[in-house]
């Protein structure tokens, strides 16, 4: 049993060529490589690259051992690795053959997935302009099937383990105090970003981004807070922070960037009508301490004008 | 009362009615069958007296691999026929009410294992399985069933055999029978059933004989509405029958029959509660005949009477016509029809009637649109005649739906019902609609292609092990340990015992998986989940095929959002609550003692967390489907949270009654608030390319938002703060609401059109409209006829590159986006720019639209031979802000920090580099100048960006990867002023300006080292730093307030200007170090791990005169958080590891060492690869 489950996996590790190696049952993963009709330029292309494809198998164990994605057959290795028969012939010289075989850029993917409407505006994505490719991120041969065997990060997801090893800055601030939870697994990195896409082309503002998971602020407000409605991250640093609530600052730092602080409610102040010069008592720490002890609706009220609930 | 024993039921109708559910010869789903009056025949006799039809019949073999059924999975002489389903089921009526209906989802995992065997001679069956129905709402209705059953067939010779089985199965009501109990919890029943029996052929005469008896226990439900009905005892009874048929096979299409059984009901309590004896004995006779005119139209039918006597006396003797009759035609390999008549005498419980006569005509249709689409139809009618009463139900059940197998095994499918009982007693008239979602795995389905071949293409045809189950499976436990003060880590790794409600310290049980079932035309479906204990869990379902692709996904996570920051509320830290301002003495002014009194309103909560559960799934159609031209996909996402968190607030000093002082003790005042709400987005997508490389894609989304969580008002307040606290009622409603949340949905129209012009160029436009509706009101809003919430937001965006060649590329673009309040305004006496002194006042502008608009152009230069790409562009931001600003007394725009227009110009500059292999440098500064600010937070008037890194790679075998990086953010708003207000009285002469200046910095340096065989060691430190300073102003009066000019009240001080004053210009400069190791390594069976990380916070939050007001534990951060791991996994076998990992975490807050905690795990787990 555990050698023919390894053969179906060896088989399933073929991502092009055995696909259309099937239409000829001589071509199996276990066959030699082609007689040199499979060299010459053969009308039967299906037949040439159905033996190009178990040639690439029996050097490339590498991947003939690993569990492939099974809906990457394409047909043949060729299909995304131009030089196949170059390659081949360039071993069967005695020479290395490196060099010989085109490793596939975005376009060779962007060819096949050309409708796919993830990647309508890649030719304006900072990965893409970066020099990003596909397999920097997508790993072509590998199967969906994984276990995460990290014991520095057990329970990130998948798609957040890839970006957090270039994201170095942004994993580096979901160490900090208050964070999204990103590392525990919770949510993944592509739950608020669209790798594919751009900012140039984003029909959403950065606040509506935050809000399709916080919709208990989504209102509509009666009595609204600018900050919140202008952009989230003008309060909030949404990877992380040292600072509870995720704030890139903390109170009444935060809050004082607009704000004043006026006598009456707010403690010693300066008191009430007839009131002496501003600034001829002190504030009370515990209206310094939190804001949002008193302004509990500091997102906007239905009800307050003065958010306080 | 029906009761409901399938193995009372004809094999055709088993067939018939529950083979679209999934089960192929299976009790049908929990849900409403047998309410809606599937057929079931009253007597034990009728499963003796109708020859089960033989599944494996070639004819059967053939219609079933194309439909539903299978032909199962050969296992030794065995044919299996597993199945794992899952259905989510809309139901309108739940509890099958004539009005004031309740609906509730509900979703049933289900799971059996079918066995047939295939031998020539003799035949043994087998069946078990679960399901288990999950509510929603009303988990009160969860229930679960199971079954477990055998039978068989002893060949003595041709023609003759002894036969028998027996079944044992929990079963519950559906709400839709006639059962007069209205429990809360759904009535239970076990079923224990055995038959034997012998059949004999002589010659064309055909004899079968035979007994079956069932025994029926009731369970009793915890809780019922209708006093003297909980006991459900007084059903249990035991049924039995003795019956044979004589048939003569006049040719191999025709046999007529003559058949006849007994019927006896005893019941184990000799009378029921409502005082009936409801035990009977009676008869089936009946002549029938049953035909096969051709291999695709078999059935049967009989005509005779029923006879059942009561040992009730006031129950009169039931004496009625029986028939029955069935019919299977097969006009076509890919359409099966049945159809079905039928009539029983069921029990009741209900008083006075001693039974009904059940009438029941079906149809069932079933049709392969495609080797992947099979849609089923029904429709059944029945007649319930109630004996004894008047009562009479007519009962007509209507289904469709459809299946697509993604897979020639798996499939996903949907299906609407329609239920409606009408009955001359209305309150058992019900209507009830429902709608399922179906996904289920068949391996004993394999496709046959309508063109009678099979089968059997792509990668892994011919190979070994193609169609099968590859993937691993991770049992794993964990024991942890709290000490300290767990609040830090139970907020981002909240861990509770499996099998209790410990969260101090426990075991957790847990199974990860992550399978892939892969067929050899490369379509796989893949389930995987990982779990650490039940509030940190996710599952995920992937099924793939050439023509489409579907997705779905749950997840649970639970923090204690709360108890961190609970800790942190004013009555938990010392000098969070300030004892000074209670003292009268030191604080004589009198307003400002309310910061020293906190009312905590819930005491004994001390434990907050909220759960958030997110699920979601999509169907894509690819291009594949439809000629590679469109797609189309449809998706739903959601989420709830259920918990409670802390709401703190403050109250008006005039809406309380009392002295001066008994007021400002009960201003300032928290609560544990409920959190329970939920949201889900419905997302309909379509895809068109109708040119090369022109691709237009639309989106239509509803989203809605609901609340559930109770209202807190005033009122509630009141309550439970007690006389202590008393509103004043003339000048406040005491309905008003505390952290309002309404209900609320977003609509979104989504177009956007894309062309690619070969490598030269690309163009995108795209636009989007979305209006946001808010769908409740609370009483107060409604009674100022606040009626309507609203916003409309538009966008669109325009870009285009072009390279006119392969060293050149432009880029330019737009975008906009639009923002209008369409909400009530102004809404007189609750919101409007005109107020009196009693609230409201206009505190601040209503944003009425925000637009912005960003441009911008980019050039780029690479050339092939410099290894570099440099890039400049320039970028423009204008945002217009429509603001109303109230009239006095209110916030007027001199005296606020919020101004109408931004406008701001960057430039920047991109190079990356690869100066040698290996080598990538990247550097990006930025910088940025406005002419207009407006908001200090988001409009600076001038930035600087500075992004660099630098990695290098080398590839070879003893690996080297490093990484390092410097960012460098400067921010500063100097442009925003409080100035001179005008009007009368005059404010202050001279303009204060605000000056907000934020450095960001952030550094770092990972490496990942490989070096030597096996080994790698990871090493990395990273800094951030935030500098933020800004001015703190002090006023002499509110600002909103000044110049204290209320409509009807005179100005007391009218030449008392606005007096601003800055008292410091506070600084917050805080800084983050994450060191972090790592090491792996692998020798001969073994893998040792190792990880360490520290994430160090320190700085100042606050210094100057804020500092030195503010309590001990604000005013600086200085928290560590260490968390050490270590694990061991062994190979036991090439399939088989097993793995151990500890983990130690540690919080350690300097500051406020209350929050120091640490938690020791240990996690073990044996992996098995599929």
């Amino acid at each position: 049993m555990p050698r023919k489950w390894l053969q179906a996996l060896a088989c399933i590790a073929i991502v092009v060529g055995v696909g259309s190696v099937s239409a000829d049952p001589n071509t199996s993963a276990a066959t030699k490589p082609a007689e040199p009709k499979a060299t010459q330029a053969s009308p039967q292309v299906g037949v040439a690259h159905a033996a190009l494809g178990a040639s690439c198998i029996s050097c490339h164990k590498e991947i003939k051992g690993t569990t492939a994605r099974p809906e990457h057959h394409h047909g043949n290795c060729e299909s995304c690795h131009a030089g196949g028969v170059g390659h081949r012939l360039s071993i069967s010289k005695g020479e290395s053959g490196k060099g010989s075989i085109a490793n596939p850029k975005s376009a060779e993917c962007t060819a096949c997935h050309k409708n796919d409407r993830k990647l309508m505006n890649w030719a304006f994505n900072v990965h893409n302009k970066a020099g990003g490719t596909c397999s920097d991120c997508h790993a072509i041969h590998a199967t969906p099937v994984s276990r995460n065997t990290s014991v520095a990060t057990p329970k990130v997801d998948r798609n957040s383990a890839v970006c957090i090893k270039c994201h170095l800055d942004t994993n580096a601030q979901f160490r900090m105090r208050s964070h999204h939870p990103v590392l525990e697994g919770a949510m993944s990195c592509t739950g608020c970003h669209n790798p594919h896409g751009s900012d140039q082309t984003a029909l959403v503002s950065r606040s509506d981004q935050c809000l399709s998971c916080h919709q208990q602020y989504r209102g509509p407000m009666v009595f609204q807070h600018a900050p919140v409605v202008e952009d989230c991250t003008s309060c909030h640093a949404p990877h992380g922070s040292p600072n509870r609530g995720l704030l890139s600052v903390s109170q009444p730092a935060v809050c004082l960037q607009c704000h004043s602080i006026a006598g009456g409610k707010h403690g010693f102040g300066t008191g009430p009508e007839p009131a002496p010069k501003a600034g001829t008592r002190t504030i009370s720490g515990s209206v310094l301490r939190s804001c949002t002890s008193c302004h509990g609706a500091i997102h906007g009220s239905q009800q307050d004008p003065l958010l306080r609930y | 009362m029906k009761q409901f024993s399938p193995t009372r039921l004809s094999v055709l109708i088993g067939m018939a009615f529950a083979a679209s559910m999934g089960h192929a010869d299976a009790p049908s789903p929990p849900l409403a069958e047998q309410a809606a009056g599937i057929p079931e025949s009253d007597t034990v006799a009728s499963q003796t007296l109708v020859p089960k039809r033989d599944a494996a019949s070639p004819q059967d073999r053939e219609a079933a691999a194309l439909l539903t059924d299978g032909p199962g999975i050969a296992a030794g002489g065995f044919l299996l026929f597993p199945e794992l389903t899952l259905k989510q089921t809309y139901d309108s009526n739940i509890f099958a009410l004539p009005a004031t209906t309740i609906s509730d989802w509900v979703t049933t995992p289900s799971a059996s294992l079918t066995g047939r065997s295939n031998w020539a001679t003799h035949k043994l069956g087998f069946d078990v399985g679960i399901d288990a129905d999950r509510y929603n709402n009303y988990s009160s209705q969860n229930v679960y069933d199971y079954w477990l059953g055998a039978d068989g067939r002893y060949d003595l010779s041709p023609g003759n055999n002894l036969f028998g089985g027996l079944r044992f199965s929990r079963n519950h009501e559906d709400r839709g029978t006639a059962n007069p109990e209205l429990s809360v919890d759904p009535i239970v029943y076990y079923s224990t059933n055995a038959h034997l029996g012998a059949a004999f052929r002589t010659g064309p005469i055909v004899v079968r004989v035979g007994a079956s008896a069932e025994d029926l226990d009731y369970l009793s439900p915890s809780g019922l509405a209708a006093p003297g009905a909980k006991n459900q005892d007084d059903r249990d009874q035991l049924q039995y029958s003795f019956g044979g048929r004589v048939g003569y096979e006049v040719n191999s299409s025709f046999m007529p029959f003559l058949q006849v059984a007994s019927d006896t009901r005893s019941y184990k309590e000799s009378v029921d509660d409502y005082g009936y004896q409801r035990s009977s004995n009676g008869y089936r006779a009946s002549v029938g005949a049953s035909y096969k005119l051709s291999p695709v139209f078999t059935g049967e039918a009989f005509f005779g009477t029923l006879s059942q006597n009561y040992d009730d006396p006031r129950f009169g003797d039931v004496s009625k016509p029986y028939f029955g009759a069935n019919l299977t035609w097969n006009p076509s390999l890919t359409t099966r029809l049945r159809a079905l008549v039928d009539r029983s005498l069921d029990e009741t419980t209900i008083p006075g009637a001693s039974s009904y006569l059940d009438t029941t005509l079906a149809i069932d249709a079933e049709h392969a649109i495609s080797p992947n689409v099979v849609a089923n139809a029904r429709f059944s009618y029945s007649w319930n005649e109630y004996q004894g009463i008047s009562r009479s139900d007519k009962i007509s059940d209507a289904s469709a739906g459809f299946r697509y197998y993604i897979d020639p095994v798996v499939f996903v499918g949907a299906e609407g019902r329609v239920v409606n009982r009408d009955s001359n007693q209305l309150i058992a008239d019900y209507n009830r609609n429902q709608l399922m979602f179906l996904l289920g795995y068949t391996p004993g389905r394999k496709r046959i292609r309508t063109d009678g071949a099979s089968g059997g293409e792509g990668l892994l045809s011919g190979l070994p092990g193609a169609d099968q189950l590859h993937g691993y499976v991770t049992p794993k436990m964990a024991y942890f340990n709290n000490s300290g003060n767990p609040a830090y880590l139970n907020r981002y790794d909240y861990l509770e015992e499996s099998f209790g409600s410990n969260a101090q310290n426990g075991f957790i049980f847990d199974l990860d998986f992550s399978l892939i079932y892969g067929d050899e035309a490369q379509n796989y479906m893949l389930l995987e989940r990982e779990g650490f204990g039940q509030y940190n869990q996710r599952m995920r379902l992937e099924g793939n095929s050439q023509t489409a692709k579907l997705n779905a996904y749950y997840s649970v996570f639970n923090n204690a959002l709360g108890t961190f920051g609970f800790l942190y509320n004013p009555d938990q830290v010392v000098g969070g609550t300030d004892p000074n301002y209670a003292n009268q003495t030191l604080n004589p002014v009198g307003e400002s003692q309310h910061v020293g009194y906190f009312n905590n309103d819930s005491p004994g909560t001390t434990e907050y967390q909220v759960k958030r559960t997110s699920y979601g799934g999509s169907v894509l159609l690819r291009p594949a489907a439809f000629n590679d031209l469109a797609s189309v996909e449809l998706g739903f996402d959601g989420y709830k949270r259920n918990g409670n968190q802390v709401s703190n607030y403050v109250l008006d000093n005039y809406s309380l009654t009392g002295t001066n002082l008994q007021k400002e003790q009960n201003q300032w005042r928290g609560y544990a608030s409920d959190v329970n709400d939920q949201a889900g987005r419905m997302t309909y997508n379509l895809s068109f390319a109708p040119l090369e490389d022109l691709l237009v894609n639309y989106e239509f989304a509803v989203g809605k938002y609901q609340n559930k969580a109770p209202v807190t008002t005033f009122n509630t307040v009141s309550q439970w703060a007690g006389p202590s606290l008393q509103f004043d009622t003339g000048v406040v409603d005491l309905n008003t609401p505390l952290f309002f949340t309404p209900d609320s949905t977003q609509y979104s129209n989504t177009l956007r059109v894309s062309k690619q012009f070969g490598d030269t160029a690309a163009v995108s436009a795209g636009m989007a409209m979305a209006r946001l509706e808010q769908n409740t009101f609370s009483e107060t809003q409604a009674a100022f006829g606040y009626t309507t919430g609203s916003t409309d937001t538009d966008s669109w965006y325009l870009s285009g590159r072009f390279n006119p060649s392969q060293s050149i590329g432009l880029e330019a673009y737009a975008r906009y986006n639009r923002r209008e309040n369409n909400s009530s305004y102004p809404v007189s006496g609750f919101f409007e720019p005109v107020s009196t002194y009693a609230d409201p006042r206009m505190v601040m502008p209503r944003i009425n639209k925000l637009t912005n608009m960003t441009y911008g152009l980019e050039a780029r230069l690479y050339p092939s031979f410099l290894k570099t790409t440099w890039s400049a562009g320039w970028r423009h931001e204008d945002i217009e802000r429509d603001l109303t600003f109230g009239v006095v007394p209110a916030l007027a725009p001199q005296i606020t920090l919020y101004g109408e227009r931004y406008s701001a110009d960057e430039l920047y500059l991109k190079m990356v580099s690869r100066p040698a292999r290996g080598w990538i440098v990247r550097v990006t500064p930025s910088y940025l100048w406005a002419s207009e600010t407006g908001l200090t937070a988001t409009d600076p008037n001038e930035m600087f960006k500075l992004k660099t890194s630098v990695a290098y790679n080398k590839p070879d075998w003893n690996e080297l990867s490093i990484t390092g990086y410097y960012n460098y953010t400067y921010k500063k708003n100097d442009s925003l002023s409080y100035y001179n207000y005008t009007l009368n009285p005059p404010g202050f002469t001279s303009p204060q300006n605000q000056e907000t200046t934020n450095t960001m910095q952030a550094a770092g340096i990972n490496m990942s080292l490989v070096p030597a065989e096996e080994l790698k060691l990871t090493l990395g430190y990273d800094w951030n730093q935030n500098d933020l300073s800004a001015y703190y102003f002090s006023t002499n009066r509110l600002r909103f307030d000044y110049p204290l000019n209320y409509p009807g009240v005179p100005n007391p001080h009218p030449n008392v200007p606005l007096d601003f004053v800055i008292l410091d210009q506070t600084n917050y400069n805080v800084n983050n170090h994450t060191f972090s190791a790592g090491v792996e390594k692998q020798w001969n069976r073994y893998v040792l791990m190792g990880s360490y990380s520290l994430s160090l916070a320190d700085g100042y939050t606050a210094n100057g005169l804020a500092g030195q007001q503010l309590p001990s534990v604000d005013g600086k951060i200085d928290n560590y958080l260490q968390s050490f791991a270590v694990g061991l996994e062994y190979l036991l076998k090439r399939d088989t590891s097993i793995r151990g990992v500890y983990y130690y975490d540690r919080y350690t807050d300097r500051t406020y060492d209350s929050l120091n905690g640490s938690r020791n795990t240990i996690w073990l787990g044996l992996s098995y690869r599929l």
